[in-house]
Order: C-alpha cells, then structure tokens, then sequence
C-alpha cells in the first residue's frame, strides 16, 4: 500500500515575504524610499555639507549650485542639510504620534471589542466626538490652547489619531470574536483576560500594522500642515513642513525653499503609503484562510 | 495547473446526468465550461461543446450570452449569491420573462410571475412577488432560482450542488420539484454534486470525477451495484449509510492539481496499482455494457479482469 | 458499556433576545426559542447522535452541555455535580473532562498560533505538562496519534487542509485527557473519503480512551452509523429518543419519518414512497402552540394544537413525543 504524506502549503515567512515583495515594484519602491529616508536620518550629522543652524546671510536666497545643491534659504542656511536634518524630525513626529496612539487606542479598543454593553457604548461615544471633527481642525483647536511647539504638536496629533486605532481595533475584536477557535479556548479553560491577550490581540495586529504605516506618513502629513500655519515646530527647527511654511513668503523668487522640502514630504509619506498598501493585500488573504 | 482535463461526456434529450466527484475533481469547472462561465485567471484551453449541432466554443460573446438562460439555464448552491438583494423579487422574475418574450404586456408579466411562482409551490404568490430576497428563506429562494431558470423552458438545465445548503427536508422537495418540472418541460438536467445519494435519486446516468478527469460513467444503477474504477468502489465503501457500522477511508487525500502524480492520479491511494499505473494515463474505455472506465484494470472490453 | 449516565440535562430551556440594548422602549422582547424544555441523559461511553434540521437546537444544546452557554432555566450535571453552578477552579477542572471539536476546521484554530502551541497549550493551563520540552513532546504524541508528523508542529493552521485541521482540533480536544468530547458537525466541511478517515480515526480513539461522544449532525446516515443512541430534535423540543436501530430503523414520530423518507441513500433501488412533508420549519420566534410538528404533519389531528405531546414509551428505551401514540 503506498503512503501518502501529508502536504502543508507555503508558510508565513520571510522568504516567502521577499518573494511576494518582488514581484509588486510599487512596494519595492516604497521600501526603498523609506529605507532611504532611514538612512539620512541615521547619518544625518555625516552627511550633511553644513550645520542646519549656520547662518550665511551673505549667501542667502541663492538658487541651487554647486556648492548647494538644493540653494539656501532666507537666512542663508543650506537647504540640502536642512532637509536631511529633517528627515529625523519626521521619523520623530511619526513613530512618536503612532506609539501614543496605540498605547491608547489598543486598549481601549480590545475592551470594547471584546467586553460590549455599555464599556462598548461609552468608549464608542468618546470616539464619536474625537472622529467627529477633521483631523487637522481638531489638532489646530488643541495646539491652539496648548501651546506651539513640536512637543505639544505630536501630543495633539495623537489625540486625534488614537479614536481610529481604538475604531479598528474594535471592529477587528468584533469579527475575531466570532471564531470557533475563541470559543475552544473558553472550552479549553482560558479565562477572558487570557484569551483577549493570547487570542484576540496577536489577531489585530493585523490591521494595525497597515494603519500605523500608514499613519507614519499620515503623522508627518499634519505636522507638516500644523507647522505651516504656525503651530507645530518652531524656529530654527528643521523640519519640512515649517521649511515648505516659510517658503511660502519667497515662492517668487526662490521656489527652491518650498519645492525640496514639499518633495521630501511627498516621497515620505508615498513610501509609506505604499508599503501600507502592500502589507494590506499580504497579510489579509492568510488570515481568513483563503488560498 | 489543469482543473479538468480532456473531459467527455454526453447529455442526452430529456435524461439527467450527474457528475459526481470531491474537492478538487473539476466537476464545478466542468459545469461552468459549458456556458462558457469561466472567468479570469481561468481559460478554457480546449475542446468543443456540441450542443444542438453547434459548439458553444465557437460561438461569439453575444451568441453564448443569447444561449445562456433562455436555452441553457444554471443554478448554483447559493441563493443568497444569485438574486439581486437590491431588488424585489418579483421585478427580477419579470425582468427576465420580458427578456424572452420581447412582445408580451406588463399584466401579462406579472400573471406569468405569479403563475410561476405557484408552479413553484411557493404559496402566498403576491406577497412573495413584492418581498426582497433577504425576507425569504433558503428554500424559497431556490425554488425562485429554479423558476428563474426554467422560465424559459431551456433545453438543459445545469444544476451545480442545487440542494447542498438546505435542510433535509427542504432538498426533499427542491429534487422532487426539479424532477417534476424537468418531466413536465422535457428539460436534461445536467447534475453537479458530491452527494451519491442524491445522484441516485435524479440521475439516470452518473460521471465519477478525480483530479480533473472523468475515471468511470455509468448507467445509474450500474454505478452502484457494479462499480469498475477503484476510486468508485472505494468512495461507495466511505459513504455513510443507514445500518453501515464501519467507514472504510480512502487513505490519503486527493491530489494538488499544480502537482498530479504521473501516470493515473488516483495511483498513490489505490490498492490495486500496477507499474503501468505510474506511468501511463489510463483512457476513457468503453466497456460492452456501455459504460466507460479510465483505469489499467479495464486495458479494453476483452482482457477486462473478473472483479 | 456501563450504562451510567455521565450527563444529565434536565429542563434545560434556552431563549435569545431578538435585539440588544432596546429594552427602554418596548415591554416585550421578542425572544428566539432555541430550546424548551430538553432533558436527556449521556451513558458513559456511548456514542449519542443528536440531528435535526436548522433551527432545532441541537448545537445551542451541545453547547450548553459544555457551559459554553447558559441555559435560561433548567440544569446540567456531569457525573452527578450541577454544572452551573461550578466557579473557579471547580469550573477549570470540568473543563478538562469536558472537550469539543467544532464543524469549522478554518475558523476553529487560532490563526497566529503554531501547532504545538495549539494542541500543547491547553495542557500547560491544566498542568498536566509543564516545561517546553514536555509540551513539545505531549503535542508531538498527540499529533502522531491523530495520525499527523512532527514537522507540522512548527506549521501555522493555514499551512493544512480541512481534515488536517480537524485532526489537530481533535488533537487538542484530546490533550486535556477529557472523558467527553461533543462532535459538533465535525465533517460537515469535509470531502467524502476526509471524512471517513475522520469518523474512523474518533472511533478508534474512543474505544482506546474509553471516551463519551455527543456527535451533532444534520446528516442522518452518517449519525445513524456512527451512534448508538440519538436523539430527533425539531423547533427546540426533543421528539424522538432511542437507541439508533429504533429511532432511524423503526421511527415512530412522523418528523423522524419525515427525514428518514427524504434523506437521500446512495441506493437506486430505494426511492421515496412517503409523501413529502410540506412548508418549512416555522419561526422560533413565535414557535405553533401545542406540538411545534403539527403545522406540517400529514397525521395532524385537533388536539395537536391544543396540548403538548409527552414522552410515550415505545419500548424501555425507545420513546417519542407525538399524541398519535396515545391511541
């Protein structure tokens, strides 16, 4: 009689990952970009030609040459440095806003998704009036009573984030819920606390992980708007989104203070825009078992 | 990677065939095929359907889709799936009796709604005609499934798992209502399904499927008192019957399709293979009884062993 | 077999508010009748097959046979001790004489987890093992015995096909060292011959750990083979309960009848005779008064809808709930 062995299929891993990731070039750029921007915020002291405080007011408003590739700003700063300084600043805002907004949000969120009754109802209000108000209207009305600063930015644009981490986490909690294999666990003799640490919450990280790439654009995207009208970052800072702000007032003429760091801000937030975007097709079809 | 693989059969006039086989055999493939439902990234690659003296496979988009519900009908397993949630049911009833009958008046319509309904056995007509799918249960929602499709009194109706998501009782009476009305129209009824015992209910003649290929068709009751193909006699072995103590499982579980063993798919798990069984595919051979077999036991009629 | 009964269910009724959280604004809730009124008992070491159509009640019973759920009234005891009543660790330890494999191989093994820990970690909560090593190899016997390999202890559930799934569910049902397992649908999602090599491997294991099954399908021959008692359940009510020769080989109730006629029999020769019962089962919100059978039984008589039928013993073991037996 022959023996048939059992097969099991392609694993979750890495392997298979980086093979999957070859074969979109939209992910591959994104992880590149990103891997990129790391890059310059690691070795932003050894790369940079200049020091992103030196003033050079002899030499300010000079359009971009060889000896600063991307010109120099109003007080003659280089503006190349300051964008790579800046790219630390984001990482800073992003990684910053994200972890406080899933230190809040998490929690809240397994409770409500798993507890339901009136703990749902009550966190769910809460999140109601946060989601209410458009993002960068709400973070504007905080900082504004508040106070400026980058600090105070990230603080504000977390508190504005977190209902949607809390929303999905929620929502993810709902659905897994329902599956038999809580139910074994309950019938195996997990206790609630148990099954809500071991169960429910390795299964949200899912979606979490696609909103959080996502958010880490998202983040730098408002800070750069709160900077822009003033709030946010403050003098001499470098930080994109205050460079692109100040810029504004010398567009005319010197288009190269608003251009680099805006373009800094696209390519940042795009790569992580398009990891996210991948990471959400790689990870959903395994979860719900389909081949 | 082949879903089905140089498949033949023939449904004749008036007579029901049943395609029996388990996950992975290509009997839904096969059933799609016909009406050319295959969608991306799937492709039929090959073969013919001869039907009525045409082959649907030559017919251009516009031609198959003329066929498709007026002279072949489908229905599928799920009814939630197959009517329109955003509309009433009456409305979709209607819609497609106007589609066949270009001239007939709106009253007419909805008489002839109506009067399918009752054939149908779906009492309550009016109220039934202005409900949305979601207010009806699954066995009237296939009974209007059925009535959608044999509107057009179709000369074949294709029936993939009709009965698969309905209670016991409700199957009962869909097969019994599928039988009437077949008789009634004259329709042939093409079966898909995984269940012997409904196939030896309605089907006159049955195809055994594994791994994209038909291993055995047969006259019905042929199938089931002399099975020839050992994947048949094994599969009637392992399915449950009343007084039947002890399962005997096939060992192993049926081929992944990107990676068919060599020679006979089925190999691996029979217990009379031979060398030639790991090397050659067997073909479809007709026997003197008139059924067909694709297994190295059966080389031709005449070297056929005893079993 | 010892025919002492290991479960006893006794008046155990089930009802489900239709909607949450509207009670302000209307005195009556409509409530779901899942189950009225069902007591049986489980001998140990039987096999009891529970069928029955959707909306019977049978895997609402199962699980509250398992205290999955609470019953609205009634009682359940396990080996003579009131289930719900049992807090704590009292509750922990019925847990682990008390298992259940599910009918959905994809949705009833967490995702995330590796094998090991599925089928290990309900044994490291019990304490019957405790150090990795002993974890790995409790798992490493388990899956062997449910006939899987050791590489598959570091595979995620994904990874399987439905009978392997199954497998390692019944695997982890086996790790606590149950005296019970309920079967819920365990097949349902399963091919034909899946299936067969399923049901043979739970036979054996039943005969070799001695264990007691309450096997819940809508698929009547596979019950009626596998069983040695069951039971027909219809609308929430208990209607017929026998040793399986009586109740599928010589059903009394007409609903029994009902299903046996329509239950389709790889068999050519056997076609129905019986009529086909009409309608379909009718809401569990407002269940028919008197018998729940009557608005489709061909046998209907007046007072069907006034008195609810009892238990009349067909035989010592045999009895059914139909007001025709009282002729």
């Amino acid at each position: 009689m022959n023996e048939v062995k059992f097969r099991a299929r392609t694993p979750l891993k890495a392997p298979f990952a980086i093979r999957l990731l070859r074969n979109s070039p939209l992910a591959i750029f994104g992880v590149a970009t990103i891997a990129f921007n790391i890059l310059m915020a690691i070795s932003a002291s050894s790369i940079s030609p200049y020091d992103p405080y030196a003033m050079q007011l002899g030499n300010k408003l000079q359009g971009p040459d060889a000896a600063h590739i991307f010109g120099t700003d109003q007080l003659g700063r280089d503006i190349l440095t300051r964008v790579i300084w800046g790219s630390r600043v984001s990482f800073e805002i992003g990684v910053v806003v994200v972890a406080l907004s899933l230190f809040v949000g998490i929690p809240l969120g397994l409770v409500s998704g798993y507890a339901g009754g009136w703990l749902d109802e009550g966190i769910m209000r809460v999140t109601d009036i946060f989601l209410a108000f458009p993002a960068l209207v709400l973070a504007i009305f905080i900082q504004a009573a508040i106070g400026p600063g980058l600090t105070n930015a990230m603080f504000s644009i977390a508190i504005v984030s977190w209902p949607t981490y809390a929303r999905l986490v929620r929502g993810s909690a709902m659905s897994i819920k329902q599956n038999e294999f809580i139910e074994a666990a309950r019938a195996v003799g997990e206790g609630k606390l148990r099954i809500l640490f071991r169960h429910i919450f390795p299964n949200v990280l899912s979606p979490i992980t696609v909103q959080s790439t996502l958010d880490m654009g998202g983040a730098v995207l408002t800070a750069a708007g709160l900077s822009f009208i003033g709030f946010g970052v403050q003098p001499p800072t470098a930080e994109w989104g205050a460079m692109v702000s100040t810029g504004r007032d010398y567009i005319a003429f010197a288009w190269w203070m608003t251009a680099f760091p805006g373009l800094a801000i696209f390519l940042f937030v795009l790569g992580f825009n398009l990891l996210g975007d991948w990471l959400n097709d790689f990870l959903n079809p395994r979860l719900r078992g389909v081949e | 990677m082949k879903a089905v693989d140089g498949v033949n059969f023939t449904v004749k006039r008036a007579s029901a065939l049943g395609i029996v086989g388990e996950t992975g055999s290509g009997k839904t493939v096969t059933a799609l095929s016909v009406l050319r439902l295959i969608q991306e990234p799937g492709k039929i690659v090959g073969g013919t359907v001869n039907f009525e003296g045409r082959d649907l496979m030559s017919l251009s988009e516009q031609e198959i889709r003329e066929v498709r519900g007026r002279e072949i009908s489908m229905i599928f397993q799920d009814p939630n799936t197959s009517l329109n949630p955003a509309f009433r049911v009456g409305d979709q009833i209607s819609e497609l009796i106007a589609r066949f009958n270009k001239e007939i008046r709106t009253g007419d319509v909805n008489r002839e709604a109506a009067s399918w309904l009752q054939a149908v056995g779906i009492p309550d007509e009016k109220r039934r005609l202005a409900s949305y799918p979601h207010e009806l249960s699954g066995g009237t929602k296939q009974r209007i499934m059925i009535a959608m499709a044999l509107l057009s009194k179709p000369k074949l109706l294709i029936a993939d798992e009709p009965t698969t998501s309905l209670d016991v009782t409700v199957q009962a009476q869909i097969l019994a209502l599928i039988q009437k009305l077949k008789a009634e129209i004259g329709t042939s009824l093409l079966l898909i399904t995984h269940n012997l015992g409904v196939v030896a209910e309605m089907c006159d003649e049955v195809a055994i499927m594994y791994a994209g290929k038909i291993v055995e068709q047969s006259p019905v009751h042929d199938i089931f008192t002399h099975p020839k193909h050992p994947y048949t006699k094994m599969l009637l072995e392992a399915v449950p019957k009343p007084g039947r103590k002890r399962l005997i499982p096939i060992p192993g579980t049926v081929p992944n399709l990107i990676n068919t063993p060599p020679g006979c798919a089925f190999h691996p798990r029979c217990p009379r293979a031979m060398d030639v069984c790991s090397k050659q595919v067997p073909s479809l051979t007709k026997m003197g009884d008139g059924s067909f077999v694709a297994c190295h036991l059966y080389p031709d009629e005449e070297n056929a062993p005893k079993v | 077999m010892r025919s002492v009964p290991l479960i006893e269910v006794d008046g155990v009724t089930k009802h489900f508010p239709l909607r949450k959280s509207f009670a302000f604004l209307s005195r009556e809730k409509p409530m779901v009748h899942a189950i009225d009124g069902v007591s049986l008992q489980i001998l140990r070491g039987e096999t009891f097959g529970l069928v029955g159509e959707s909306g019977c009640g049978k895997t609402t019973l199962g699980r509250i046979m398992l205290r999955l759920i609470d019953p609205s009234a009634g009682n359940v005891s396990f080996e003579g001790v009131n289930v719900l009543s049992l807090k704590g660790p009292e509750l922990k330890k019925f847990r682990k004489r008390a298992q259940i494999v599910f009918q959905n191989p994809f949705g009833s093994l967490d995702p995330r987890m590796k094998i090991r820990d599925i089928v290990g970690y309900p044994a490291k909560l019990h304490g019957i093992a405790n150090s990795p090593e002993e974890i790995t190899e409790l798992a490493l016997k388990l899956l062997k015995r449910v006939g899987l390999e050791e590489e598959h202890l570091s595979r995620l559930p994904h990874e399987f096909s439905g009978g392997q799934r199954q497998r390692i569910a019944v695997a982890r049902a086996l790790s606590v060292d149950p005296d019970f397992i309920l079967l819920d649908e365990p097949t349902s999602s399963l091919d034909v011959s899946v299936q067969a090599q399923i049901i043979n491997l739970l036979q054996d294991l039943q005969h070799e750990l001695e264990l007691t099954y309450v096997f819940i399908s809508h698929n009547l021959s596979l019950v009626a083979s596998v069983s040695d008692r069951a039971a027909v359940m219809y609308l929430g009510k208990l209607v017929e309960i026998g040793r399986t020769d009586e109740v599928f080989g010589t059903p009394t109730h007409p609903y029994t009848k009902a299903l046996m006629a329509a239950n389709p029999i790889p068999d050519p020769e056997a076609k129905h005779s019986i009529e086909l019962v009409k309608g379909e089962v009718p809401s569990a919100i407002s269940p028919p008064s008197g018998c729940r059978y009557r608005t489709r039984c061909p046998f209907v008589m007046d007072i069907c809808s006034k008195v609810e039928p009892t238990f009349h013993a067909v035989s010592d073991t045999h009895f059914s709930a139909c007001h025709l037996e009282n002729k």
